[in-house]
C-alpha cells in the first residue's frame, strides 16, 4: 500500500483527521440544533401570544355584557367552556369564569377569567355601582 | 507509484468518497431547503395573522368608539333612539364635536316653515351648525321626532345674529336609514333642531360584495355616500342586545321588548380575510381568517338609563 503522506514540496495534501471530522460535525449539529430550537421557541411563543390576545378578548367582550347588566342580578359564575369567540359550547377550548364580590354597600367587583387551551389566565376586573332597580 | 508531478498530487477523489460526499451534500441541501421553506411560510402565515389581526383591530376601535358614543346629548325615545339595526347595516346617530363651548347639546330653535321644505330657524352665537348633507333631528312639540337630512343652509345676512338661518331639507322620503323622516302635519314652530352625525356601517357594494362600508356622508338624493372600510369580510353579522336579555338582528319598533329604550348592547361576529394573499395554501389556515366577535355596550344610553333608575326614555 502506497503512503498517501508525502512531505515533498510545500503543498501537503493531507485530509482531515477523523477525529477533527467529527469535531466538526458535532459543531455543526450543535449549531443547526439551536437555530432549529429557536425557531421552534419563537413559533411557540408566536402561538401562545395568539390565544393569549384571543382569551384577552373572550374576557373583555364578557365583562362588557356583565357591566350592560343590572347590578341586581349581577351574580357568580361557575366554569363555562367557550369557544374561541366567546360562546359557550360545550367543546369550547377556553374556559370562562366570573367572581361577584360585594365590596361595600355601594360597589360590587365583578372579575372575569378566562383559562386558555395553553393554560394562560387572563383576568379582568372592574368594579360597578350596586343601584336598587 | 511514479507521479507526472512531482510538486502537485492530483489525485482525484475515488467514486466512495464521491458517493458519500455527495448523498451527505443532498441530505445536508435537503434539509436546508425543508428548513428555509418552512421559516418562510411560518413567517408568511404569520405576518398575513398579523395583518388580518391589525385590520380587525382598525374595525373594531372604530366601531367601539361609535357605539359607546351613540346617542350621546341627544333624547332617546322608545321609537327613536340613536343606534337603528336592519339586517347588516348598523346605523349611529352622534352629536357631533363641536369646536366652541357654547353649552352640552347644541340645540336651535325653528321659528316656522319657510315652504314645504323648508325650515326657518333662530341662530345661536351667530350662527347655525348644520351644513347642506348633515342630517339633523327635528323635535316638535308634543315630542315628534323626525330625522332629516339638509340639502342646502342658506344665512341671508351672515353678521347679523338676529336673522335667520333657512334650511332646505329632504321631504320625500318617509324614512331614513328607518328614522321617520318625512315632515308632513307636523308643526315648525317652536321646534328643536340639533345637528347630528350619522355613520352606518353596512357590507357590500356593487364592485365588492364582501367589503365592509362605512358611509358617514349622505347625498342630497338620502342615499349613502360610503367608503370602503375593510375588504375581505366574509362575515359580518350584528346583533342588538337588550335589557331583559333578548337578542334581535333587527330592530323592530313595532316589538315593545326591542325598543330603543331597552337597547343595552351590539354584538358583532366578523371574519376578516387578510388584505395581502401570500400563498394559497395558508388562506384556509386558522391564523389567517379567524372568526372574531365583539360586544359593545352603549355605554351612553347605559348610563342614561342608570341615571333615570331604569327608564331613559320620556
Amino acid at each position: 500500500m502506497t503512503r498517501r503522506r508525502l512531505s515533498s514540496g510545500p503543498a501537503r495534501r493531507d485530509g482531515f483527521s477523523l477525529v477533527s471530522v467529527i469535531i466538526a460535525m458535532v459543531l455543526l449539529s450543535v449549531g443547526v440544533l439551536a437555530l432549529a430550537g429557536a425557531n421552534a421557541a419563537s413559533l411557540r411563543v408566536a402561538s401562545t401570544e395568539g390565544t393569549r390576545s384571543v382569551a384577552l378578548q373572550i374576557a373583555r367582550s364578557h365583562l362588557e355584557f356583565l357591566r350592560t347588566r343590572s347590578s341586581t342580578t349581577l351574580a357568580s359564575e361557575g366554569e363555562t367552556r367557550v369557544d374561541e369567540t366567546g360562546v359557550a359550547a360545550s367543546d369550547g377550548t377556553f374556559r370562562r369564569t366570573v367572581t361577584v364580590r360585594t365590596i361595600s354597600a355601594d360597589i360590587l367587583s365583578v372579575e372575569v377569567k378566562v383559562v386558555s387551551p395553553q393554560e394562560q389566565t387572563v383576568v379582568l376586573e372592574t368594579q360597578v355601582p350596586r343601584t336598587p332597580w | 507509484m511514479p507521479h507526472p508531478l512531482p510538486h502537485r498530487r492530483a489525485r482525484g477523489f475515488t467514486l466512495v468518497e464521491l458517493l458519500v460526499a455527495m448523498t451527505l451534500g443532498l441530505i445536508i441541501l435537503g434539509a436546508a431547503t425543508t428548513f428555509a421553506i418552512n421559516t418562510a411560510r411560518t413567517q408568511a402565515r404569520s405576518q398575513v395573522g398579523d395583518d388580518s389581526m391589525r385590520r380587525s383591530r382598525y374595525l373594531a376601535l372604530t366601531l367601539e368608539q361609535d357605539i359607546r358614543d351613540a346617542g350621546s346629548l341627544m333624547p332617546i325615545r322608545s321609537d327613536f333612539g340613536a343606534v337603528n339595526l336592519f339586517n347588516d347595516t348598523l346605523a349611529i346617530l352622534r352629536v357631533p364635536a363641536r369646536d366652541t363651548v357654547a353649552g352640552p347639546s347644541y340645540f336651535v330653535t325653528a321659528l316656522g316653515a319657510c315652504g314645504a321644505n323648508c325650515l326657518s330657524v333662530r341662530k345661536r352665537d351667530g350662527r347655525v351648525e348644520i351644513t347642506s348633507g348633515q342630517v339633523f333631528l327635528f323635535t316638535a312639540v308634543g315630542d315628534v321626532n323626525r330625522l332629516l337630512l339638509a340639502t342646502a343652509v342658506t344665512d341671508p345676512s351672515p353678521s347679523n345674529p338676529a336673522t335667520p338661518v333657512e334650511i332646505t331639507f329632504l321631504n320625500t322620503l318617509d324614512s331614513l336609514f328607518h328614522w321617520p323622516a318625512r315632515l308632513v302635519g307636523v308643526s315648525a314652530a317652536n321646534a328643536t333642531v340639533q345637528a347630528l352625525r350619522l355613520s352606518a356601517y353596512y357590507r357590500g357594494s356593487v364592485a365588492d360584495t364582501n367589503a365592509l362600508m362605512v358611509a358617514e356622508r349622505i347625498g342630497t338624493d338620502g342615499r349613502f355616500l360610503p367608503e370602503v372600510l375593510a375588504s375581505g369580510v366574509s362575515r359580518w353579522d350584528v346583533a342588538a342586545g337588550f335589557v331583559n336579555g333578548t337578542t334581535a338582528s333587527s330592530i323592530s319598533l313595532t316589538d315593545t321588548t326591542q325598543n330603543h329604550c331597552a337597547l343595552t348592547h351590539l354584538t358583532i361576529e366578523a371574519t376578516l380575510a387578510p388584505d395581502q394573499v401570500v400563498d394559497r395554501r395558508m388562506q384556509s389556515s386558522p391564523l389567517t381568517a379567524r372568526p372574531v366577535r365583539w360586544l359593545y355596550g352603549t355605554r351612553n344610553l347605559n348610563v342614561q338609563r342608570t341615571l333615570r333608575r331604569g327608564r331613559p326614555c320620556y
